[in-house]
């Protein structure tokens, strides 16, 4: 993997990442990934909570229009 | 034998004018008039008549190269101005509100890791940063310490919140404490499509606070389209003169796809 790196006369110094660069991205990268997929299935979580539990408010007897005043 | 007087055969230079000299036809002075320093030349021997005054040569002399008013004020307490102009005259003031510090595109070759280095300093109490980087991914950043160490460390915490054009979710808000990194855009941008990071901090470089700064970026995913605006900093003192930024594994930062500008301000 390679770096650029910003230089005094506005170039890039293009050089390989360190063995300790590398690490710190591959941890950056796999700590992002995670985050990222936590938040989805958090989400994906949410909204089956959501469709059940307007479902069941309509099994209540609730219209449409006032589940949706309630839980948008 | 008879003698013929021709007079001077040639110009004399006799300096800087003095009142008390008898001056000849043909000499050459320089002498300062109002602040304004021109060089005459005598046509009419003369003793005692300063060869201008306020700018009409006296009849003994006439002028050979005529000075002009300095056009650049005195620089005397002004270090650090800058010469401006009211479109008719000069004076020192400051500089205009932003200051470009650095600026350009990605690097000629493809990278997984950038770093705009060494543009924070004491001299500016506010940064502002643009970029664009038009990869269909995010954006995380870390910071450079000032002696040029990467802020590697899960010191980082930041949030964001987001609305979106073409998709179910939203407004969302994310948020992160003791991680690696911060977003630029946390929601996916597009290759070749619209993307707009900015990061603006202040006193970055002043180790007794913590170093942050606040993003918005918009990108468009597709057809989506994600306006976020958040803030992310790292919990620990330390002055920072710059940062890194990357993507995830695959992606590639490029002349082709990235743009960028540092700005200072001072207060």
């Amino acid at each position: 993997m390679k770096k650029a790196t910003l230089q005094a006369d506005g170039s890039w110094n293009i050089e390989d990442l360190t063995s300790e660069e590398e690490t710190a991205y591959n941890i950056t990268v796999a700590e992002g990934k995670a985050f990222k997929e936590a938040q989805v299935a958090a989400a994906e979580k949410k909204a089956t909570d959501s469709a059940a539990g307007k479902a069941k408010l309509k099994e209540l007897g609730l219209t449409d229009d006032q589940i949706a005043a309630l839980v948008g | 034998m008879a003698t013929l007087d021709l007079g001077k055969i040639k110009q004399v230079w006799r300096g800087t004018y003095n009142n008390s000299t008898a001056y000849v036809v043909d000499d050459l002075v320089e002498y300062t008039d109002n602040n304004i320093t021109s060089s005459y030349i005598c046509v009419a021997n003369s003793t005692g008549n300063a060869p201008s005054t306020g700018g009409t040569a006296h009849a003994s002399w006439n002028f050979v190269a005529k000075g002009v008013v300095d056009p650049i004020p005195s620089q005397s307490g002004n270090a650090g101005k800058v010469l401006k102009t009211d479109g008719s005259s000069l004076s020192f003031g400051d500089a205009g509100g932003w200051v470009k510090i650095a600026g350009g595109n990605g690097p000629s070759s493809a990278v997984t890791e950038l770093a705009i280095d060494n543009v924070f300093s004491s001299t500016y109490k506010f940064y502002k940063v643009f970029m664009m980087w038009t990869q269909d991914d995010w954006m995380k950043i870390r910071f450079i310490d000032s002696s040029g160490n990467n802020l590697t460390a899960g010191n980082y915490r930041w949030v964001a919140v987001a609305t979106h054009e073409n998709t179910d979710g939203g407004p969302d808000r994310v948020g992160n404490s003791g991680v690696t990194w911060i977003p630029g855009n946390y929601w996916n941008a597009t290759d070749h499509g619209f993307c707009l990071i900015e990061l603006t901090f202040v006193d970055p470089a002043d180790s007794s606070k913590d170093p942050g700064c606040s993003t918005l970026a918009h990108v468009n995913e597709n057809t989506q389209l994600h306006s976020q605006h958040g803030a992310g900093y790292w919990y620990n003192g330390i002055g920072i003169r710059g940062f890194k930024v990357s993507g995830d594994t695959g992606d590639t930062i490029a002349d082709s796809n990235f743009r960028y500008v540092v700005l200072g301000a001072k207060i």
